[in-house]
């Protein structure tokens, strides 16, 4: 169980990257949504030890992350947004040089884990070839072995689907759901599927606050009958948006087809859509924007 | 097209910062060269004025080699512009010209760093106007002379340079391509520069074309008096004709490549054209069937954990440089740079010699080290920046090894990458050695000196890291490298050489195989394990501020800095800065304690006060020595030796003297003390300083009559100074003078020689030899201006494994209270000059005729012996023959540590 109380941070350059989030994560996968810029990044790199907040605390179980880094960096797991390699370092060299790093110091038991690393995340064919030489996806994958190393506690994952294929995509997340049966799993993302798919639990974080956290089905129950579709004519779009609160848009066949968050029937040419995970997220940004403008 | 693209790349790097600080630097450097005696570039010394058309000849060539290392900044700036700010595929989607576009950015490079020599001609020109310029020093200002710098010099020098960087550059596409180029640059001139000054007139000629700066204007020069300096130019003719114009054409070649090398394109030129692709990823079509279990593994973070993980990454980091290409081009380079080094180690002035160890470490300390300190600030920056630069650092940061290993590792690193670049070396000379069949190989001395090398360039390691942690920033930190290394360059210059406030420096190890290090090394090690003890200050406090996460600003980094400052940094950062501060006091002690540290500025002082004090003294009415008796106690191990002396002093003239004027010998070290004994007296001036007295005598001392004169001389060296002293005085090979011992005249070796240091004392010009017609200079002979010829005996003793020697022959040769006495009397009179050796000598004998021939030479040299033995008998037979006959019974060579410039 990770919690966080009241965590705060901006920036010197007054960037409010984080103000009052608090959240409850217990064991399992936890989505973490959010547009670019929203935080997502800065509230990951702070559970993950790398950056102090200006206010706040964070707990895993007994540890307290902040104070205690030698202890939290002990059982975590990190996948940062981005990150290199050495391109001239084989997978398996790379990977035997993280298990040091990470405290499995005997040769033995350390050569059997890289091996089983490598399996599980179906790098083992490749395991002699140099890192300059992966692709996005198996770099991808190369990364959430080395943060499984050493059997962590807590895992966070920032936006790790980010250009991979559709294929990969998938095997990525059916990984990360494996592990996320028995330790917290963070996963930070912008995009609805991803979450939608697999997290039990979630957060929406936008402009640095959690708009909302709890599970994604319930989330989207309550939308239910709020959310209107219509094909409209391009040009009407600015007359939509000034009178409604206008979720999403999109171009299909020629027409562009919004979605509306209305209590009742907005008006003729509306009907009734079932809603998802991405409405309630469209939803929650539109309020962030709202709130901000009303401020 | 060509004026469009001029026009905006001229505009560029007039704008750019970078050209106004450079040019305000030198200008400003040549500025001082004109108006200071701190700075000396092009040679106004002596009686050629400051501002001589040959000093400003030389001085504009100096700077334009300084340029070579600045022009990359414009020239190759100017070719690579597009591919840095990725606007190279904009650009060449549009139908520029190949020479439009080449030329364009070409000749704006090249005019920038024209302009910049311009800004030196201009430093240089106002600095002879300053007013505190001593007149008598500047001559007409030479308009010919920058003419003809700029015109025969520069232009062409920068042109060549400009168009060898551009050619890299654009074949490149690498400003580090480029930097190697500049660096096989400057092996190229050092070569053709070896080939110019080793003495060996054969490859004159080769030499002064080689050089691309115009090398025969060194040659045509070489031998002008310091009126011509002071007048003449140059004529463009000759060798300096074929340099210049070899070196266009090969400019132009250069330009010509560029041209047909240079692809408007995004791959640019590859010298190998991939062919292996890498094969596509091979993704396998099904995960793993049956889910893999990880194995249970423990994370350890005890004692020998840390060790494995240090080690690991101090390995990983090490693999890194070693396989880095600027490292081996480094390496490369280097060895190249030696190879011409070593072909030149084989002779002294075409004299063949063996190619024994300390000449092969010398090669390597004059041409190969200091391609280390490049690799050293270049690698500092890499390694500090290693795992942000792959992007790595998120990763690694969130691991849970301790905050100072990184930082640990990557020092450990460095001193590996010194030890692998000194070995590569060493092992390269091993084999030069062998290849000339040279077998007497000395793999511990290669060893002492890795040794010595890695404590002096870690220290500079150490230093690059701790400011690239400090400043954060890659560019600062080599910035500030390269700043400090100006500054200690400058503070050298100003003659501030104290090691003891000069971050890293220690006294030299000199070495002779006679004596290896002697006990020289003590001095050195004391001032390593001094600066050892600041440097991990310095690491600890590098490591408080090392940039873990994501952490800006000087603020945060500070805040983490107090937290991580806990009991073990506390206690490192105590332990480190309390050995400093103890050892320091040692070596205060040391150095000026034991000894006398006189700064250049104190020295000059003194010569001009004893020259202005005493000189009125020259050629006082002294008597002179007629014999010499002197006991020598030499203590080898100590490094002390006590003298007794008995001079018989006659007074020659035909006037009685009242007065007797003593010089004693002033030396560094403090533990030196003379006391005399002679007919009563009391002193008139006692100048302890100067070691100059005089002494009234109680009864004149008659013509013709004689008195005695009894000297008790102490002199050691203890402990060490500031550098090398006493290398008279050492375990094995001791090689003292009489020129220590008391005398009675004024010493005019001891004046001011260069008449701009004597103007700037207030003293008149140098006085030149006397003339023949002389006869007060005519008394005394080359030697000594208080003895003709002398009678000499001496009795010497020495440790008990050494044989001592003095002039004369040996009588009498006896062990007393475990130490070896030898007494020598020579039976025909000598000239007043003696000298005593002691060393584990070995004899090797012979006789030519009557005489005695001796060698006394070192187990370790006994490579020439007999060669020495056949060339005295040889020379005996053939100046007997013509000269005279041989008017001693005995001849002896003996071997002295190579301590010295001569014999």
């Amino acid at each position: 169980m990770l919690t966080i109380r009241d965590l705060s941070k901006t920036y010197p350059n007054g960037v409010r990257a984080l103000s009052d989030v608090s959240l409850d994560i217990p064991n399992g996968m936890f989505g973490l949504l959010g547009p670019n810029g929203a935080g997502k990044s800065t509230l990951m790199r702070t559970i993950a030890t790398l950056q102090d907040p200006d206010s706040g605390s964070i707990k895993l179980g007994d540890i307290d992350v902040l104070a205690d880094k030698p202890a939290t960096r002990r059982v975590l797991g990190y996948l940062p947004q981005e990150f290199g390699v050495y391109p001239k370092v084989t997978a398996e060299a790379m990977l035997d040089h993280f298990a040091v790093l990470k405290g499995v110091t005997r040769r033995g038991e350390r050569r059997d884990l890289v091996d089983a690393l490598l399996k599980q995340v179906n790098l083992w064919d490749v395991r002699k070839r140099k890192l300059g030489g992966f692709s996005g996806g198996m770099r991808q994958r190369f990364g959430i072995a080395q943060a499984l190393i050493g059997d962590p506690k807590l895992v966070i994952v920032d936006e790790p689907t980010a250009g991979l294929d559709p294929e990969e995509r998938q095997r990525f997340l059916n990984l990360l759901a494996e592990i996320g049966e028995r330790v917290v799993v963070i996963l930070s993302t912008h995009i609805v599927e991803d979450v939608t798919e697999l997290c039990p639990r979630m957060a929406i974080i936008a402009e640095g606050r959690v708009r909302l956290a709890g599970e994604p089905r319930e989330t989207i129950r309550a939308l239910e009958g709020r959310v209107w579709r219509r094909a409209i004519d391009k040009n009407a779009l600015p007359l939509y948006r000034d009178r409604m609160t206008v979720l999403s848009t999109r171009l299909a066949g020629g027409a562009t087809l919004i979605h509306v968050l209305a209590d009742a029937k907005p008006e003729d040419g509306f009907e009734s859509v079932s809603p998802d995970l991405e409405d309630v997220y469209f939803g929650q940004l539109h309020h962030a924007a709202a709130a901000k403008k009303a401020a | 097209m060509f004026s469009e693209i001029f026009r905006l790349e001229l505009r560029q790097q007039l704008r750019s910062a970078l050209f106004w600080l450079i040019l305000l630097a030198l200008a400003a450097l040549a500025f001082g060269a004109a108006c200071s005696d701190s700075i000396q570039i092009g040679g106004g010394i002596g009686n050629i004025h400051r501002n001589a058309p040959y000093v400003v000849i030389t001085m504009l060539a100096a700077f334009s080699v300084i340029g070579i290392f600045l022009i990359p900044i414009f020239v190759s700036g100017a070719a690579l512009r597009d591919f840095a700010s990725n606007t190279a595929e904009l650009m060449f989607a549009t139908p520029v010209s190949r020479v439009g576009y080449l030329g364009g950015r070409f000749v704006a490079g090249w005019l920038v760093s024209v302009l910049i020599l311009v800004g030196v001609a201009i430093g240089f020109w106002l600095g002879s106007f300053m007013p505190w310029v001593d007149a008598a020093r500047l001559g007409p200002t030479p308009w010919v002379a920058y003419g003809w710098a700029l015109g025969v010099i520069v232009l062409p020098n920068l042109f060549f340079v400009g168009a060898l960087l551009f050619l890299l550059a654009i074949a490149t596409r690498s400003m580090l391509g480029t930097y190697v180029g500049v660096l096989a640059f400057v092996v190229l001139v050092v070569v053709a520069g070896l080939l110019m000054g080793h003495g060996n007139i054969s490859h004159q000629t080769a030499g002064a074309l080689m050089n691309p700066f115009g090398g025969g204007v060194d040659l045509a020069t070489r031998y002008w008096t310091a009126s011509d300096r002071n007048t003449r130019v140059p004529e463009l003719a000759g060798l300096i004709l074929g340099n210049r114009a070899l070196w266009l054409g090969i400019s132009i070649m250069l330009l010509g490549a560029t041209l047909a090398l240079f692809r408007p394109d995004r791959e640019g030129l590859r010298w190998f054209r991939r062919r292996r692709r890498i094969t596509a990823p091979v993704e396998p079509a099904t995960a793993a069937a049956t889910p893999i279990v990880l194995p249970l593994v423990h994370l350890r973070s005890g004692f020998a954990a840390r060790f494995r993980q240090f080690r690991k990454l101090a390995w990983f980091d090490t693999k890194s440089v070693l396989g880095g290409a600027a490292f081996l081009v480094m390496l490369l380079l280097g060895l190249a740079n030696l190879t011409g080094a070593l072909s030149f180690t084989g002779e002294i002035y075409g004299t063949p010699v063996y190619p024994v160890t300390h000449l092969m470490a010398g090669a390597m300390d004059s041409n190969y080290k200091w391609f280390l300190l490049i690799v050293l600030i270049f690698y500092a920056g890499e390694l500090v920046w290693r795992e942000r630069g792959a992007g790595l650092s998120e990763v690694v940061d969130a691991f849970p090894t301790p905050d100072w290993m990184p930082l640990l590792a990557k020092v450990a690193a460095l001193a590996a990458v010194i030890v692998v670049f000194l070995a590569v070396g060493s092992l390269y000379c091993v084999g030069y050695q062998l290849l000339h069949g040279f077998t007497h190989l000395q793999p511990l001395l290669y060893l002492q000196f890795i040794g010595l090398s890695l404590l002096a360039f870690l220290l500079l390691g150490i230093l690059a890291l701790v400011f690239q942690v400090w400043s954060n920033n890659k560019f600062a930190g080599y910035a500030l490298v390269i700043g400090w290394l100006i500054l200690m360059f400058g503070l050298s210059q100003l003659h501030f050489n104290d090691n003891i406030y000069r971050f890293g420096s220690a006294p030299d190890t000199p070495y002779s195989d006679m004596n290896g290090f002697g006990s020289f090394w003590i001095g050195n090690l004391w001032f390593r394990a001094y600066w050892y003890c600041l440097a991990t200050a310095l690491l600890v406090v590098a490591g408080l501020y090392w940039v873990r996460g994501n952490v800006g600003g000087w603020r945060a980094r500070g805040r983490i800095a107090l937290q991580r400052f806990r009991a073990p940094a506390r206690v490192a950062l105590a332990l480190s800065l309390s050995g400093f501060v103890a050892i320091g006091a040692f070596l205060w002690h040391n150095t000026h304690g034991l000894y006398r540290y006189t700064t250049h500025e104190v020295q000059q002082k003194l010569a001009a006060r004893y020259e202005k004090d005493y000189r009125k003294y020259m050629g006082m009415v002294q008597p002179r020595i007629t014999d010499v008796n002197v006991n020598v106690a030499i203590h080898p191990k100590r490094r002390a030796v006590d003298v007794t002396g008995h001079y018989t002093l006659v007074n020659k003239h035909d006037k009685p003297i009242d007065t007797l004027l003593v010089q004693l010998p002033t030396l560094d070290t403090r533990e030196s003390s003379v006391d005399l004994d002679f007919p009563a007296h009391t002193a008139t001036l006692a100048d302890r300083r100067q070691g100059f007295y005089l002494y009234k005598l109680a009864t004149p001392l008659a013509p013709g009559a004689s008195m005695p004169f009894t000297f008790h001389e102490h002199v050691a060296y203890p402990g060490f100074a500031n550098e090398p002293a006493g290398e008279r005085l050492i375990h094995n090979g001791t090689f003292l003078s009489s020129d220590a011992f008391p005398h009675f005249c004024y010493d005019t070796d001891r004046e001011l020689k260069d008449n701009n240091d004597r103007r700037k004392y207030g003293l008149g010009p140098a006085r030149l030899l006397p003339r023949r017609s002389d006869l007060a200079a005519r008394g005394d002979n080359l030697v000594s201006c208080d003895a003709d010829w002398v009678h000499f005996q001496a009795t010497l003793s020495t440790s008990a494994d050494q044989i001592a020697l003095a002039p004369g022959y040996l009588q009498k040769e006896w062990v007393q209270g475990g130490r070896r006495y030898f007494h020598y009397v020579q039976d025909s009179p000598i000239l007043d000059f003696f000298s005593f050796q002691s060393a584990r000598y070995q004899v090797a004998r012979s006789k030519w005729h009557d005489v005695n021939l001796e060698v006394y030479y070192d187990a370790g040299n006994a490579w020439n012996v007999q060669r020495i033995l056949k060339a005295m008998k040889l020379s005996l037979d053939y100046y007997t023959r013509n000269f005279g006959p041989f008017q001693f019974r005995q001849l002896r060579i003996l071997e002295i540590p190579n301590y010295f410039g001569f014999a």
